[in-house]
C-alpha cells in the first residue's frame, strides 16, 4: 500500500495561502465597519429594482389568477363586507379631520404652530422581511434631499421608523420595533412618558405601575410628535406578585406588507 | 457537472436570494453552500455584501454585522464539518 504524506514545504504552502485569505477578509471586515465599502450602495437601486419588481409583478400575477378562479358568490360576499368597511371607514375619517382641525385651532390660540414639514413617498425596494438588521431599503436618496433622522410613516399617521443612512439614490430605514431597541414614547390619555422596548415584528413592550389606567385600544405616540401613531395597546398583563404591568402594543400597519412609505423632512 | 460551474452558478444564486429571500432561508443556504463547497470564499464575499447591503448597528447584536461574523466563523468550522459528513 502506498502512503501519502504531506512534505513540509506543502503544509508551509497551506498556511501561507490560508494566513492571506484570513488577512483579506480581516482587511475587508475592517474597510466594511469603517464605511469604506458604502460606496458599493450606489448601484443597489439598479441590482434590486428590477429584481423586486419581478418579484412583485409575479406574486400578483399568481394572486390573480387563484382569484380568477373564486366562486362568484364568495367575490360578491367579499365586495359587500369591503363597501361596509369603505362606508364606515369614510365617517371615522371625517371625524378625524373634524378631530384634527379643533386640535390645530386649539394649539393657534395657545401659541404653538406647527412646524412645516413636506412629504416625501418612497417605494420599499427591500423589505424588513429579507433582513437579519430589519431595515428596509427605500429608493429615494440624496438626490430627494432626504437626511440621516427623517422619520419615515406608513400612511400619514403611522410612524414606524427612521432614516439611518443615505446614499444617491436610496436610503437605508431603520424600524423602531426590533428586539431589545429602546425609544421614548408617551401612552395613553394622561400621556405618560416612558421607554418602550421593541419586541420584533411591529410589536413593542412597555413596563409601567400597576393602575395607570392603560387600557387597550390607547395610542401609543413619540412625545414630540402627538398626531403620530407609533402603535395601539393590544394587551395589558398583570400579575398579583408584580408591582408593575406589562403593556404590549402593536403598529396598526403590518410592516412585511409595505409597498410605500413617507418620508417627513422638516 | 464541474465543480467550477457548480460554484458560479450556486453563487449566482446566493447572490440572487440576497434580494428575495427571507434571511433565515438565505442563512440555511449560505451554510449547505460552505459544507457543499470546499473554501467556499465568494459565500463570504456574498455575506460581506449582503452587511453592505443591510447592515444597522443593532443592540441585539452588540453592533456587529452578525450576519458575515456568524458566516466566517462557520467557514472556520466547515472544513470539520465536511470531513464529518465526508462530503
Amino acid at each position: 500500500m502506498m502512503m501519502v504524506y504531506l512534505s513540509k514545504n506543502n503544509k508551509k504552502n497551506n498556511f501561507k495561502k490560508n494566513g492571506t485569505i484570513f488577512l483579506f477578509f480581516l482587511l475587508l471586515f475592517l474597510l466594511f465597519f469603517f464605511g469604506k465599502l458604502s460606496f458599493l450602495n450606489k448601484p443597489l437601486s439598479f441590482i434590486v429594482k428590477p429584481i423586486s419588481n419581478l418579484k412583485t409583478n409575479s406574486s400578483e400575477l399568481v394572486s390573480d389568477f387563484f382569484s380568477f378562479l373564486d366562486s362568484k358568490e364568495n367575490l360578491l360576499r367579499e365586495n359587500k363586507l369591503l363597501k361596509d368597511n369603505l362606508s364606515k371607514n369614510e365617517l371615522i375619517l371625517i371625524n378625524k379631520k373634524l378631530i384634527l382641525q379643533e386640535n390645530l385651532a386649539l394649539k393657534k390660540m395657545l401659541g404653538r404652530t406647527e412646524l412645516e414639514s413636506n412629504l416625501i413617498l418612497a417605494n420599499v425596494i427591500l423589505k424588513p422581511g429579507l433582513s437579519i438588521y430589519n431595515s428596509l431599503i427605500i429608493d429615494v436618496g440624496l438626490e430627494n434631499e432626504i437626511k440621516k433622522g427623517d422619520k419615515v410613516f406608513a400612511g400619514e399617521d403611522i410612524i414606524i421608523g427612521e432614516i439611518e443612512e443615505v446614499f444617491k439614490k436610496s436610503s437605508k430605514v431603520r424600524l423602531y420595533s426590533f428586539p431589545k431597541d429602546k425609544i421614548e414614547v408617551v401612552i395613553g390619555f394622561n400621556k405618560i412618558l416612558t421607554i418602550a422596548e421593541g419586541k420584533g415584528d411591529g410589536v413593542f413592550e412597555i413596563r409601567l405601575p400597576q393602575g395607570t389606567n392603560i387600557e387597550r385600544g390607547d395610542f401609543v405616540t413619540f412625545p414630540e410628535e402627538n398626531l403620530n401613531v407609533l402603535g395601539v395597546v393590544e394587551e395589558i398583563i398583570m400579575n398579583p406578585e408584580d408591582p408593575f404591568e406589562t403593556i404590549l402594543f402593536k403598529s396598526p400597519v403590518n410592516i412585511f406588507e409595505l409597498r410605500w412609505v413617507q418620508i417627513r423632512q422638516e | 457537472m464541474g465543480a467550477d460551474k457548480t460554484r458560479i452558478i450556486i453563487t449566482l444564486c446566493l447572490f440572487l436570494g440576497i434580494f428575495i429571500l427571507p434571511w433565515w432561508l438565505l442563512a440555511v443556504l449560505f451554510i449547505l453552500g460552505f459544507i457543499k463547497i470546499n473554501y467556499y470564499y465568494e459565500g463570504l464575499i456574498l455575506a460581506l455584501i449582503y452587511d453592505i447591503f443591510y447592515f444597522i448597528e443593532r443592540d441585539l447584536f452588540l453592533g456587529l454585522p452578525v450576519f458575515f461574523v456568524s458566516l466566517v466563523i462557520f467557514f472556520i468550522f466547515s472544513e470539520s464539518v465536511r470531513k464529518q459528513l465526508r462530503v
